[in-house]
């Protein structure tokens, strides 16, 4: 399981104590899913996805996530996430 | 659909709490040592310490980045735990007054080991998030088959292979083989734990000024319990010798001696002499008190002694010589050692030349 959550913490301005608080876990938690060593229960990604505002697959993925500038500026290559998608 | 509420996880105790039990830990000693009444004597006082350091060690929390959080720091503390067991087991009933310093070292590295693993292992599920009850369980899962697997090894290979296997199984027993299965059979998921997960993770977040007071006296107090019997043991050699004796006549032409020679604190021994001579003007006997079964010492704190030499001789002239010397021996550093020598002469004509 692959993920952004230590992009869209950085992002947001939050750290581990204050992200873990918000969604009610240890922070080491959220340390070793920032480090893809754990991966969380559906319950906490969908705890995670309303923290951050974002729909779940934006913050999770099966496959290797391309860093987001990257998929920003080339919608098309990821029809699942980004602005190109849905439409 | 019903959404679970989150479970919040806040596996570390109030401050408050942990402000109080120092506090308490603070004051009960010297009330221990001032209100009960009695002499108390260093080996009483520094158990009572360690004790204490014990119960501050418990309650102080620690922060990730703190060597005992350290995947190598915890590795080396499981293999010093192993350590003491394969020693344990294999020294067995050999270990006969050092068995108890075994005990002492597993009792502080399995508060070590709870401290380095949070006591996640033993944590009830409200105090764990889904990532700690996770790791808890894999180290159950783990610890029980390692427990299962390992007892029946153990057993089975030492009681059917040989006789010589079945004997050492029993002296094992003796020796602490118990001690070692409870070891196993109640902190092998901590083990488990705290060799299996990874550094933690570290957020630069400064602690409150009380918790890094609490730290540094945690640490200043484990420092002291454990080189507390080091010094103990190396001052040993080098310390003065105190001797209580006393020489007071007795009925005829008799001498009652009496002295008691203590040697070293904390680590320390009382070698006594309570003894009866006379003499008649051709040589001086012994009554009573110097006899093989006289050598004995008094009282020892944290020390073995182990007599060398219990001799009572008449010389041609009359004169009665006595010796008993011991050696003292710190458990902590057995190479430490210092022989205390008692000597009483006593001439034919009831003359003092040496005592103690």
């Amino acid at each position: 399981m692959y993920n952004r959550v230590a992009v869209l913490r950085t992002e947001h301005g939050l750290s581990r104590h204050e992200l873990a608080d918000a969604v009610g876990v240890n922070y080491q938690t959220i340390g070793y899913i920032e480090r893809g060593e754990y991966s969380p229960s559906l319950d906490l990604a969908f705890r995670l996805a309303e923290a951050f505002e974002l729909p779940i697959e934006a913050i999770f993925s099966r496959q290797p996530m391309r860093p987001m500038s990257q998929q920003l500026f080339t919608p098309d290559r990821d029809p699942a996430v980004g602005p190109g998608a849905a439409r | 659909m019903t959404r679970t509420a989150p479970r919040l996880s806040r596996y570390r105790r109030p401050d408050f709490l942990v402000g109080a039990v120092l506090v308490f830990c603070a004051a009960i000693v010297p009330l221990l040592l001032f209100a009960v009444p009695g002499r108390w004597q260093w080996p009483e006082v520094y158990l009572i310490f360690v004790v204490v350091t014990i119960l501050a060690v418990r309650v102080v929390p620690v922060e990730p980045g703190a060597l005992l959080r350290r995947r190598v720091a915890r590795r080396t503390l499981v293999g010093a735990i192993v350590g003491i067991c394969l020693l344990m087991v294999i020294v067995g009933g050999d270990l006969g007054d050092y068995l108890w310093l075994g005990i002492l070292g597993l009792v502080f590295g399995d508060v070590l080991l709870g401290r380095a693993t949070q006591r996640m292992a033993t944590a009830p599920d409200d105090r764990v998030d889904e990532w700690q009850e996770s790791l808890r369980n894999q180290a159950h899962r783990t610890a029980y088959w390692l427990v299962g697997v390992g007892f029946l090894v153990f057993f089975f290979g030492t009681y059917v292979a040989t006789e010589q296997t079945r004997a050492w199984l029993s002296q094992g027993r003796g020796g602490g083989l118990w001690i070692v299965s409870a070891e196993l059979l109640f902190c092998l998921p901590a083990m488990v734990i705290a060799w299996n997960q990874s550094d933690p993770v570290r957020e630069r977040l400064s602690p409150p000024w009380h918790l890094t007071w609490m730290r540094r006296a945690t640490i200043a107090m484990v420092s002291v319990a454990l080189l507390a019997p080091v010094l103990a043991s190396l001052a040993l050699p080098v310390l003065p010798i105190t001797t209580q004796s006393s020489v007071l006549p007795s009925q005829g032409r008799c001498l009652t001696f009496r002295a008691t020679e203590t040697v070293g604190i904390l680590v320390e021994a009382q070698l006594p002499i309570a003894a009866l001579a006379c003499w008649n003007g051709r040589r001086a006997v012994e009554q009573f008190g110097m006899n093989r079964s006289d050598c004995t010492p008094a009282d020892t704190q944290l020390a073995t002694v182990q007599t060398i030499s219990c001799r009572r001789t008449v010389s041609a002239g009359g004169t009665l010589r006595f010796l008993y010397a011991t050696r003292v021996r710190s458990p902590f550093l057995p190479f430490m050692t210092r022989v205390v020598r008692l000597r009483l002469t006593l001439t034919r004509t009831g003359r003092v030349l040496q005592f103690p």
